[in-house]
Protein backbone atom coordinates (compact mmCIF):
# COMPACT_ATOMS: atom_id res chain seq x y z
CA UNK A 1 0.00 0.00 0.00
CA UNK A 2 2.77 2.48 0.80
CA UNK A 3 4.43 2.01 -2.22
CA UNK A 4 1.29 2.31 -4.36
CA UNK A 5 0.96 6.05 -2.39
CA UNK A 6 4.80 6.63 -2.92
CA UNK A 7 4.26 5.82 -7.01
CA UNK A 8 0.98 7.51 -6.98
CA UNK A 9 1.94 10.95 -5.37
CA UNK A 10 5.97 10.56 -7.65
CA UNK A 11 3.11 10.74 -10.43
CA UNK A 12 0.68 13.42 -9.51
CA UNK A 13 3.94 15.32 -9.74
CA UNK A 14 1.41 18.89 -10.11
CA UNK A 15 -1.31 20.08 -7.54
CA UNK A 16 -3.06 17.55 -4.84
CA UNK A 17 -6.01 15.44 -5.87
CA UNK A 18 -9.50 17.16 -4.26
CA UNK A 19 -11.61 14.22 -3.55
CA UNK A 20 -15.40 14.39 -3.16
CA UNK A 21 -16.64 11.59 -0.97
CA UNK A 22 -20.57 11.20 -0.58
CA UNK A 23 -21.24 8.82 1.92
CA UNK A 24 -24.72 8.93 4.30
CA UNK A 25 -23.26 6.98 7.61
CA UNK A 26 -20.85 8.71 9.59
CA UNK A 27 -18.50 5.53 10.41
CA UNK A 28 -18.22 4.38 6.57
CA UNK A 29 -17.95 8.37 5.95
CA UNK A 30 -14.87 8.49 8.52
CA UNK A 31 -13.03 5.39 7.71
CA UNK A 32 -13.41 5.94 3.63
CA UNK A 33 -11.86 9.47 4.15
CA UNK A 34 -8.77 8.53 6.21
CA UNK A 35 -8.14 5.76 3.64
CA UNK A 36 -8.61 8.11 0.98
CA UNK A 37 -6.31 10.65 2.53
CA UNK A 38 -3.10 10.23 1.44
CA UNK A 39 -4.44 10.43 -2.19
CA UNK A 40 -5.16 13.94 -1.45
CA UNK A 41 -7.54 16.75 -0.20
CA UNK A 42 -11.27 14.65 0.92
CA UNK A 43 -13.91 16.47 1.33
CA UNK A 44 -17.35 15.03 2.55
CA UNK A 45 -20.86 15.57 1.45
CA UNK A 46 -23.33 13.23 4.15
CA UNK A 47 -26.49 13.76 1.90
CA UNK A 48 -27.24 14.67 -1.77
CA UNK A 49 -28.31 18.29 -1.26
CA UNK A 50 -24.89 18.81 0.25
CA UNK A 51 -22.99 17.24 -2.25
CA UNK A 52 -25.27 19.31 -4.76
CA UNK A 53 -23.80 22.53 -3.12
CA UNK A 54 -19.83 21.11 -2.64
CA UNK A 55 -20.10 20.28 -6.62
CA UNK A 56 -22.06 23.67 -7.36
CA UNK A 57 -19.06 25.54 -5.46
CA UNK A 58 -15.79 23.73 -5.22
CA UNK A 59 -13.57 21.76 -8.01
CA UNK A 60 -12.88 18.33 -7.86
CA UNK A 61 -10.87 16.30 -9.47
CA UNK A 62 -12.45 12.73 -8.37
CA UNK A 63 -15.71 12.22 -6.83
CA UNK A 64 -16.86 8.36 -4.87
CA UNK A 65 -20.72 8.16 -4.75
CA UNK A 66 -22.62 6.12 -2.60
CA UNK A 67 -25.72 5.23 -4.81
CA UNK A 68 -28.21 4.51 -1.97
CA UNK A 69 -28.63 7.85 0.64
CA UNK A 70 -30.96 7.27 3.13
CA UNK A 71 -32.59 4.75 1.54
CA UNK A 72 -33.03 6.52 -1.88
CA UNK A 73 -30.67 5.64 -5.16
CA UNK A 74 -30.22 9.66 -5.20
CA UNK A 75 -26.08 9.23 -6.10
CA UNK A 76 -27.21 7.96 -9.75
CA UNK A 77 -29.25 11.72 -9.43
CA UNK A 78 -25.24 13.11 -8.78
CA UNK A 79 -22.80 10.98 -11.30
CA UNK A 80 -25.11 13.09 -13.72
CA UNK A 81 -23.98 16.41 -12.44
CA UNK A 82 -20.33 14.89 -11.56
CA UNK A 83 -20.25 13.41 -15.57
CA UNK A 84 -21.52 17.30 -16.43
CA UNK A 85 -18.82 18.74 -14.50
CA UNK A 86 -15.85 16.52 -15.79
CA UNK A 87 -15.42 14.75 -12.98
CA UNK A 88 -14.19 11.31 -12.72
CA UNK A 89 -16.66 9.38 -10.78
CA UNK A 90 -16.46 6.14 -8.87
CA UNK A 91 -19.19 4.17 -7.61
CA UNK A 92 -19.26 3.42 -3.94
CA UNK A 93 -21.98 1.00 -2.85
CA UNK A 94 -22.79 -2.11 -1.35
CA UNK A 95 -25.35 -2.12 -4.15
CA UNK A 96 -25.03 -5.09 -6.81
CA UNK A 97 -28.11 -5.03 -8.60
CA UNK A 98 -26.90 -5.52 -12.07
CA UNK A 99 -29.49 -3.29 -13.81
CA UNK A 100 -29.09 -0.10 -11.02
CA UNK A 101 -25.06 -0.61 -11.95
CA UNK A 102 -25.86 -0.66 -15.56
CA UNK A 103 -27.64 2.64 -14.80
CA UNK A 104 -24.86 4.27 -12.81
CA UNK A 105 -22.42 3.78 -15.67
CA UNK A 106 -25.21 5.13 -18.06
CA UNK A 107 -24.98 8.44 -15.64
CA UNK A 108 -21.23 8.74 -16.27
CA UNK A 109 -19.57 6.67 -13.71
CA UNK A 110 -16.37 5.08 -15.11
CA UNK A 111 -15.48 2.82 -12.10
CA UNK A 112 -17.02 0.88 -9.42
CA UNK A 113 -15.87 0.20 -5.76
CA UNK A 114 -17.68 -2.50 -3.97
CA UNK A 115 -18.20 -1.43 -0.59
CA UNK A 116 -16.58 -2.04 1.90
CA UNK A 117 -13.12 -2.17 0.02
CA UNK A 118 -9.46 -3.04 0.76
CA UNK A 119 -6.52 -0.73 0.58
CA UNK A 120 -5.80 -2.55 -2.85
CA UNK A 121 -8.54 -2.20 -4.28
CA UNK A 122 -9.20 1.47 -3.60
CA UNK A 123 -5.00 1.46 -4.96
CA UNK A 124 -6.16 -0.05 -8.20
CA UNK A 125 -8.74 2.07 -8.52
CA UNK A 126 -6.92 5.36 -8.09
CA UNK A 127 -4.31 3.76 -10.44
CA UNK A 128 -6.66 3.73 -13.14
CA UNK A 129 -7.85 7.05 -12.61
CA UNK A 130 -4.64 8.20 -12.74
CA UNK A 131 -3.96 6.63 -16.11
CA UNK A 132 -7.07 7.96 -17.36
CA UNK A 133 -6.23 11.49 -16.56
CA UNK A 134 -2.34 11.00 -17.77
CA UNK A 135 -4.50 9.54 -21.37
CA UNK A 136 -5.88 12.56 -22.09
CA UNK A 137 -3.28 14.78 -21.32
CA UNK A 138 -1.20 12.37 -23.40
CA UNK A 139 -3.31 12.63 -26.37
CA UNK A 140 -3.06 16.36 -25.68
CA UNK A 141 0.23 16.23 -26.12
CA UNK A 142 0.10 13.95 -29.41
CA UNK A 143 -2.46 16.16 -31.35
CA UNK A 144 -0.43 19.40 -30.32
CA UNK A 145 2.67 17.79 -31.68
CA UNK A 146 1.61 15.71 -34.63
CA UNK A 147 -0.56 17.34 -37.45
CA UNK A 148 -2.48 14.67 -39.05
CA UNK A 149 -6.59 13.91 -39.98
CA UNK A 150 -5.25 10.18 -40.55
CA UNK A 151 -7.21 8.00 -38.48
CA UNK A 152 -4.88 5.10 -38.64
CA UNK A 153 -1.46 7.35 -37.90
CA UNK A 154 -3.36 9.04 -34.91
CA UNK A 155 -4.38 5.27 -33.32
CA UNK A 156 -0.41 4.57 -33.59
CA UNK A 157 0.37 7.45 -32.10
CA UNK A 158 -2.10 7.58 -29.35
CA UNK A 159 0.03 4.17 -28.56
CA UNK A 160 2.64 6.60 -26.79
CA UNK A 161 0.57 6.69 -24.47
CA UNK A 162 0.86 3.10 -22.98
CA UNK A 163 4.49 4.15 -22.50
CA UNK A 164 4.60 6.35 -19.69
CA UNK A 165 3.80 2.91 -17.90
CA UNK A 166 6.54 0.84 -18.89
CA UNK A 167 10.25 1.25 -19.30
CA UNK A 168 10.51 -1.14 -22.57
CA UNK A 169 12.53 -0.10 -25.58
CA UNK A 170 11.19 1.75 -28.25
CA UNK A 171 11.89 1.61 -31.93
CA UNK A 172 10.65 4.14 -34.32
CA UNK A 173 10.24 3.08 -38.16
CA UNK A 174 9.35 5.78 -41.08
CA UNK A 175 10.78 7.39 -43.98
CA UNK A 176 12.73 10.80 -43.68
CA UNK A 177 10.26 13.46 -43.14
CA UNK A 178 7.67 11.60 -41.02
CA UNK A 179 8.71 12.77 -37.94
CA UNK A 180 10.14 10.12 -35.96
CA UNK A 181 12.41 12.83 -34.14
CA UNK A 182 9.03 14.35 -33.12
CA UNK A 183 7.91 11.30 -31.66
CA UNK A 184 11.25 10.51 -30.12
CA UNK A 185 10.95 13.83 -28.10
CA UNK A 186 7.19 13.30 -27.57
CA UNK A 187 8.07 9.95 -25.44
CA UNK A 188 10.38 11.98 -23.57
CA UNK A 189 8.04 14.52 -22.77
CA UNK A 190 5.19 12.21 -22.04
CA UNK A 191 7.73 10.38 -19.57
CA UNK A 192 8.66 13.36 -17.84
CA UNK A 193 12.31 12.56 -18.31
CA UNK A 194 14.39 15.56 -19.27
CA UNK A 195 17.52 13.56 -19.34
CA UNK A 196 17.24 12.98 -22.85
CA UNK A 197 20.65 11.90 -24.69
CA UNK A 198 20.20 11.92 -28.72
CA UNK A 199 22.97 10.84 -31.49
CA UNK A 200 22.81 10.37 -34.98
CA UNK A 201 24.78 6.99 -36.07
CA UNK A 202 25.03 8.07 -39.05
CA UNK A 203 27.35 10.55 -38.05
CA UNK A 204 30.16 8.23 -36.77
CA UNK A 205 32.62 5.88 -37.65
CA UNK A 206 32.91 2.81 -35.64
CA UNK A 207 36.03 4.45 -33.33
CA UNK A 208 34.10 7.85 -33.10
CA UNK A 209 30.95 6.04 -32.31
CA UNK A 210 32.59 3.79 -29.39
CA UNK A 211 34.50 6.98 -28.15
CA UNK A 212 31.13 8.80 -28.02
CA UNK A 213 28.59 6.15 -26.81
CA UNK A 214 31.16 4.29 -24.28
CA UNK A 215 33.55 7.05 -23.66
CA UNK A 216 37.09 6.85 -23.10
CA UNK A 217 40.03 7.34 -20.58
CA UNK A 218 43.14 9.45 -21.25
CA UNK A 219 45.64 7.96 -23.32
CA UNK A 220 43.39 5.28 -24.88
CA UNK A 221 44.46 6.42 -28.32
CA UNK A 222 45.98 9.18 -29.90
CA UNK A 223 44.66 12.47 -29.05
CA UNK A 224 42.51 11.28 -26.09
CA UNK A 225 44.00 13.53 -23.69
CA UNK A 226 41.56 13.70 -20.86
CA UNK A 227 39.07 10.91 -19.54
CA UNK A 228 35.55 11.52 -21.70
CA UNK A 229 31.75 10.06 -20.07
CA UNK A 230 29.85 8.32 -22.76
CA UNK A 231 26.74 9.22 -24.02
CA UNK A 232 25.19 6.10 -22.06
CA UNK A 233 26.88 7.14 -18.56
CA UNK A 234 25.26 10.24 -19.08
CA UNK A 235 22.46 8.98 -20.37
CA UNK A 236 21.86 7.28 -16.65
CA UNK A 237 18.58 7.48 -15.31
CA UNK A 238 17.27 8.97 -18.52
CA UNK A 239 16.77 8.14 -22.30
CA UNK A 240 19.17 7.58 -25.14
CA UNK A 241 17.74 8.29 -28.69
CA UNK A 242 19.37 6.11 -31.37
CA UNK A 243 18.40 7.73 -34.65
CA UNK A 244 19.62 6.27 -37.99
CA UNK A 245 20.41 2.80 -35.77
CA UNK A 246 20.37 1.32 -39.37
CA UNK A 247 23.82 2.72 -39.65
CA UNK A 248 25.83 1.47 -37.64
CA UNK A 249 28.66 -1.13 -38.49
CA UNK A 250 28.10 -4.77 -37.52
CA UNK A 251 30.84 -4.44 -35.19
CA UNK A 252 28.95 -0.89 -33.92
CA UNK A 253 25.85 -3.27 -33.24
CA UNK A 254 27.27 -5.79 -31.42
CA UNK A 255 28.79 -3.99 -28.69
CA UNK A 256 25.90 -1.78 -28.81
CA UNK A 257 23.75 -4.58 -27.96
CA UNK A 258 25.71 -6.37 -25.09
CA UNK A 259 25.74 -2.60 -23.53
CA UNK A 260 22.07 -2.59 -23.81
CA UNK A 261 21.45 -6.12 -22.39
CA UNK A 262 23.92 -5.49 -19.80
CA UNK A 263 23.26 -2.01 -18.86
CA UNK A 264 27.68 -2.21 -18.55
CA UNK A 265 30.47 -1.44 -20.40
CA UNK A 266 33.77 -0.36 -20.72
CA UNK A 267 34.84 3.16 -21.93
CA UNK A 268 37.72 2.51 -24.67
CA UNK A 269 40.80 1.84 -22.92
CA UNK A 270 39.52 1.25 -19.57
CA UNK A 271 39.48 -1.63 -17.46
CA UNK A 272 36.88 -0.45 -15.10
CA UNK A 273 33.11 -1.37 -16.25
CA UNK A 274 30.38 1.83 -16.01
CA UNK A 275 26.71 0.83 -15.02
CA UNK A 276 23.89 2.64 -16.31
CA UNK A 277 20.60 2.19 -16.15
CA UNK A 278 19.39 3.87 -19.48
CA UNK A 279 16.13 3.35 -21.66
CA UNK A 280 16.71 2.62 -25.40
CA UNK A 281 14.75 4.62 -28.27
CA UNK A 282 16.03 3.86 -31.72
CA UNK A 283 14.73 5.31 -35.22
CA UNK A 284 15.15 4.36 -38.49
CA UNK A 285 14.51 5.37 -42.21
CA UNK A 286 15.14 1.82 -43.34
CA UNK A 287 12.85 -1.28 -44.01
CA UNK A 288 14.09 -2.92 -40.74
CA UNK A 289 13.40 -6.43 -42.03
CA UNK A 290 15.13 -6.13 -45.49
CA UNK A 291 18.23 -4.63 -43.72
CA UNK A 292 17.96 -8.59 -41.62
CA UNK A 293 17.41 -10.48 -44.31
CA UNK A 294 20.66 -8.94 -46.40
CA UNK A 295 22.75 -9.52 -43.35
CA UNK A 296 23.15 -5.79 -42.44
CA UNK A 297 21.99 -5.69 -39.38
CA UNK A 298 21.33 -7.74 -36.64
CA UNK A 299 18.22 -9.50 -35.71
CA UNK A 300 19.09 -10.27 -31.67
CA UNK A 301 19.74 -6.28 -31.76
CA UNK A 302 16.28 -5.48 -33.55
CA UNK A 303 14.52 -7.65 -30.96
CA UNK A 304 15.94 -6.08 -28.19
CA UNK A 305 15.37 -2.64 -29.23
CA UNK A 306 11.52 -2.99 -30.90
CA UNK A 307 9.96 -4.74 -27.51
CA UNK A 308 7.74 -1.16 -28.74
CA UNK A 309 7.23 -0.45 -32.40
CA UNK A 310 5.47 2.35 -33.63
CA UNK A 311 5.39 2.63 -37.85
CA UNK A 312 4.79 6.42 -38.87
CA UNK A 313 3.23 6.10 -42.41
CA UNK A 314 4.78 7.93 -45.16
CA UNK A 315 2.26 11.08 -46.78
CA UNK A 316 1.78 9.55 -50.01
CA UNK A 317 -0.35 6.52 -48.02
CA UNK A 318 -2.32 9.63 -46.11
CA UNK A 319 -3.12 11.82 -48.64
CA UNK A 320 -6.03 13.45 -46.42
CA UNK A 321 -3.24 14.99 -44.31
CA UNK A 322 -1.31 16.98 -47.23
CA UNK A 323 -4.09 19.61 -47.41
CA UNK A 324 -3.98 19.97 -43.67
CA UNK A 325 -0.33 20.35 -43.28
CA UNK A 326 -0.03 22.55 -46.59
CA UNK A 327 -2.58 24.95 -43.92
CA UNK A 328 -0.77 24.55 -40.85
CA UNK A 329 2.58 25.45 -42.74
CA UNK A 330 0.77 28.60 -44.13
CA UNK A 331 -0.38 29.90 -40.95
CA UNK A 332 3.23 30.09 -39.55
CA UNK A 333 4.35 32.50 -42.01
CA UNK A 334 4.33 36.18 -41.99
CA UNK A 335 1.69 35.98 -45.09
CA UNK A 336 -1.17 34.62 -46.73
CA UNK A 337 -0.61 32.35 -49.41
CA UNK A 338 -3.08 31.03 -51.33
CA UNK A 339 -3.28 27.74 -53.63
CA UNK A 340 -5.68 27.93 -56.53
CA UNK A 341 -8.02 24.31 -56.62
CA UNK A 342 -5.73 22.61 -59.18
CA UNK A 343 -2.35 23.14 -57.80
CA UNK A 344 -4.02 21.58 -54.44
CA UNK A 345 -5.16 18.59 -57.14
CA UNK A 346 -1.43 18.74 -58.38
CA UNK A 347 0.18 18.78 -54.67
CA UNK A 348 -2.39 15.92 -53.50
CA UNK A 349 -1.26 13.70 -56.42
CA UNK A 350 2.14 14.27 -55.17
CA UNK A 351 4.09 11.29 -53.50
CA UNK A 352 5.91 13.73 -51.11
CA UNK A 353 9.21 11.22 -51.12
CA UNK A 354 10.48 13.50 -47.87
CA UNK A 355 7.40 13.67 -46.45
CA UNK A 356 6.11 16.34 -44.11
CA UNK A 357 9.51 18.17 -43.97
CA UNK A 358 8.82 18.49 -48.21
CA UNK A 359 5.84 20.41 -47.38
CA UNK A 360 7.61 22.54 -45.05
CA UNK A 361 10.20 23.48 -47.49
CA UNK A 362 7.74 23.75 -50.34
CA UNK A 363 5.83 26.83 -48.07
CA UNK A 364 9.11 28.42 -46.50
CA UNK A 365 10.10 28.36 -50.67
CA UNK A 366 6.94 29.93 -51.49
CA UNK A 367 7.56 32.68 -48.69
CA UNK A 368 11.25 33.09 -49.85
CA UNK A 369 10.08 34.02 -53.94
CA UNK A 370 7.34 36.24 -52.47
CA UNK A 371 4.58 33.55 -54.36
CA UNK A 372 1.48 34.56 -52.42
CA UNK A 373 -0.88 32.87 -54.90
CA UNK A 374 0.43 29.65 -56.03
CA UNK A 375 -1.38 27.88 -59.24
CA UNK A 376 0.04 24.92 -61.09
CA UNK A 377 2.66 26.57 -62.60
CA UNK A 378 4.81 27.79 -59.69
CA UNK A 379 5.06 24.34 -58.37
CA UNK A 380 8.23 22.97 -58.90
CA UNK A 381 8.80 20.44 -62.20
CA UNK A 382 8.96 17.03 -59.97
CA UNK A 383 5.46 17.65 -57.93
CA UNK A 384 3.95 18.90 -61.85
CA UNK A 385 4.95 15.55 -62.86
CA UNK A 386 5.33 13.69 -59.69
CA UNK A 387 9.24 12.77 -60.18
CA UNK A 388 10.96 12.66 -57.20
CA UNK A 389 14.04 14.86 -58.40
CA UNK A 390 16.58 11.89 -56.45
CA UNK A 391 15.46 9.27 -58.81
CA UNK A 392 17.27 8.92 -61.54
CA UNK A 393 15.64 9.41 -64.97
CA UNK A 394 17.85 6.89 -67.05
CA UNK A 395 17.41 3.55 -65.59
CA UNK A 396 20.46 0.74 -65.75
CA UNK A 397 18.37 -0.48 -68.63
CA UNK A 398 18.74 2.25 -70.55
CA UNK A 399 22.28 2.55 -70.11
CA UNK A 400 23.00 -0.99 -70.36
CA UNK A 401 21.02 -1.02 -73.72
CA UNK A 402 23.53 2.08 -74.85
CA UNK A 403 26.69 -0.09 -73.82
CA UNK A 404 24.84 -2.76 -76.04
CA UNK A 405 24.05 -1.64 -79.23
CA UNK A 406 25.73 2.13 -78.94
CA UNK A 407 24.04 5.71 -78.69
CA UNK A 408 22.92 6.02 -82.37
CA UNK A 409 21.49 2.90 -82.15
CA UNK A 410 19.72 3.25 -78.87
CA UNK A 411 18.46 7.09 -79.59
CA UNK A 412 16.18 5.10 -82.65
CA UNK A 413 14.76 2.88 -80.76
CA UNK A 414 14.04 5.53 -77.95
CA UNK A 415 12.39 7.91 -80.37
CA UNK A 416 10.09 5.39 -82.04
CA UNK A 417 9.45 4.61 -78.66
CA UNK A 418 8.25 8.23 -78.03
CA UNK A 419 6.43 8.43 -81.17
CA UNK A 420 4.63 5.44 -80.30
CA UNK A 421 3.64 7.00 -76.97
CA UNK A 422 2.37 10.21 -78.36
CA UNK A 423 0.13 8.29 -80.89
CA UNK A 424 -1.45 6.59 -78.17
CA UNK A 425 -2.17 9.52 -76.05
CA UNK A 426 -3.46 11.12 -79.20
CA UNK A 427 -6.34 8.02 -79.58
CA UNK A 428 -3.99 6.91 -82.66
CA UNK A 429 -4.63 9.99 -84.62
CA UNK A 430 -0.79 10.57 -86.27
CA UNK A 431 -1.56 13.47 -87.99
CA UNK A 432 -2.62 14.90 -84.08
CA UNK A 433 0.71 13.27 -82.14
CA UNK A 434 2.84 15.03 -85.32
CA UNK A 435 1.09 18.36 -84.09
CA UNK A 436 1.78 18.32 -80.87
CA UNK A 437 5.24 16.91 -81.27
CA UNK A 438 6.10 19.87 -83.35
CA UNK A 439 7.19 17.25 -86.23
CA UNK A 440 5.78 17.13 -89.59
CA UNK A 441 3.72 14.30 -90.23
CA UNK A 442 5.49 13.22 -93.39
CA UNK A 443 8.60 12.97 -91.30
CA UNK A 444 7.51 11.11 -88.61
CA UNK A 445 5.30 8.27 -91.11
CA UNK A 446 8.76 7.49 -93.01
CA UNK A 447 10.53 7.60 -89.42
CA UNK A 448 8.57 4.83 -88.38
CA UNK A 449 8.39 3.15 -91.60
CA UNK A 450 12.05 3.31 -91.85
CA UNK A 451 12.57 1.71 -88.54
CA UNK A 452 10.03 -0.74 -88.29
CA UNK A 453 12.59 -3.64 -86.91
CA UNK A 454 13.82 -1.15 -84.48
CA UNK A 455 11.69 -1.14 -80.93
CA UNK A 456 12.77 -0.55 -77.84
CA UNK A 457 9.49 -2.56 -76.51
CA UNK A 458 10.29 -6.10 -78.06
CA UNK A 459 14.04 -5.79 -76.73
CA UNK A 460 12.40 -4.99 -73.88
CA UNK A 461 10.00 -7.89 -73.67
CA UNK A 462 13.41 -10.17 -74.34
CA UNK B 1 -34.44 -5.71 6.51
CA UNK B 2 -34.07 -8.73 4.20
CA UNK B 3 -30.99 -11.61 4.74
CA UNK B 4 -28.94 -9.42 2.26
CA UNK B 5 -29.16 -6.19 4.15
CA UNK B 6 -28.39 -7.06 7.23
CA UNK B 7 -24.66 -9.26 5.87
CA UNK B 8 -24.10 -5.53 4.26
CA UNK B 9 -24.67 -3.59 7.42
CA UNK B 10 -22.38 -6.66 9.10
CA UNK B 11 -19.56 -6.36 6.64
CA UNK B 12 -19.88 -2.36 6.21
CA UNK B 13 -19.42 -2.65 10.59
CA UNK B 14 -16.80 -5.07 10.21
CA UNK B 15 -14.75 -3.47 7.72
CA UNK B 16 -14.95 -0.05 9.62
CA UNK B 17 -13.85 -1.59 13.09
CA UNK B 18 -11.47 -3.58 11.77
CA UNK B 19 -9.88 0.04 9.34
CA UNK B 20 -10.15 1.96 12.89
CA UNK B 21 -8.13 -0.68 14.41
CA UNK B 22 -5.18 -0.51 12.25
CA UNK B 23 -5.56 3.81 12.37
CA UNK B 24 -5.30 3.36 16.03
CA UNK B 25 -2.55 0.77 16.14
CA UNK B 26 -0.42 3.08 13.28
CA UNK B 27 -1.69 6.74 14.92
CA UNK B 28 -2.00 6.18 18.73
CA UNK B 29 0.49 5.54 21.75
CA UNK B 30 -1.24 2.65 23.16
CA UNK B 31 0.40 2.71 26.95
CA UNK B 32 -1.15 -0.76 27.78
CA UNK B 33 1.30 -3.71 26.34
CA UNK B 34 -2.17 -5.95 26.83
CA UNK B 35 -4.08 -3.70 24.65
CA UNK B 36 -1.43 -3.64 22.08
CA UNK B 37 -1.59 -7.27 22.10
CA UNK B 38 -5.30 -7.31 21.62
CA UNK B 39 -5.36 -4.84 18.87
CA UNK B 40 -3.04 -7.39 16.83
CA UNK B 41 -5.04 -10.09 17.78
CA UNK B 42 -7.95 -8.89 16.62
CA UNK B 43 -6.54 -7.81 13.45
CA UNK B 44 -4.88 -11.49 13.05
CA UNK B 45 -8.93 -12.72 13.09
CA UNK B 46 -8.98 -10.42 10.18
CA UNK B 47 -9.08 -12.38 6.92
CA UNK B 48 -11.00 -14.84 8.83
CA UNK B 49 -14.17 -13.25 9.02
CA UNK B 50 -13.81 -11.59 5.93
CA UNK B 51 -14.13 -15.33 4.13
CA UNK B 52 -16.86 -16.21 7.00
CA UNK B 53 -18.42 -12.91 5.81
CA UNK B 54 -18.48 -13.41 2.34
CA UNK B 55 -19.42 -16.93 2.71
CA UNK B 56 -22.56 -15.89 4.61
CA UNK B 57 -23.01 -13.52 1.08
CA UNK B 58 -22.58 -16.39 -0.96
CA UNK B 59 -26.21 -17.57 1.46
CA UNK B 60 -23.42 -20.83 1.73
CA UNK B 61 -24.67 -20.35 5.60
CA UNK B 62 -27.72 -20.36 6.58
Amino acid sequence: MEIDIIWFKAKMKKSELRILLVEDDAFTAQTNKRLLRPYGAVIVARDISEAHELLANQEFSIAFFDLNLYGELDGLKLLNLAKHLNIYSIVLSGEVRKEVLEEAFLNGAKDYLNKPFSEEKLSSVLKRFFIHQNHIEFENLINKSFITNSQSLTEELYKIKNLAFSDKPVFISGETGTGKRVVAHLIKNILGNENFIEINCSQYTDDLFASEVFGHVSGAFTGAKNNKIGLLEQANNGIIFLDEIHALSPKAQKTLLKAIEEKEFYPVGGVKKIRSNFRVISATCENVSDLINQGAFRQDLYARISTFEIELSPLRKRVEDVKLLLEYFISQQPFRIIINDQAIEVLSNYSWPRNTREIQDLVENWVVHGNRLITPDVLPAHIRTNIDPKTDIISDYYLDLIEEVGLKEFLIMFKKELIHAMIKRHKGVVKHASQAMGASYGNLTSFLKSNSGKSLNQRRAK
Amino acid sequence: MNLDSDIHILNGYFHNVISLLKFIQKDAVISNEETKEMIEFALLKEKLIEETLEKLNAKEIQ
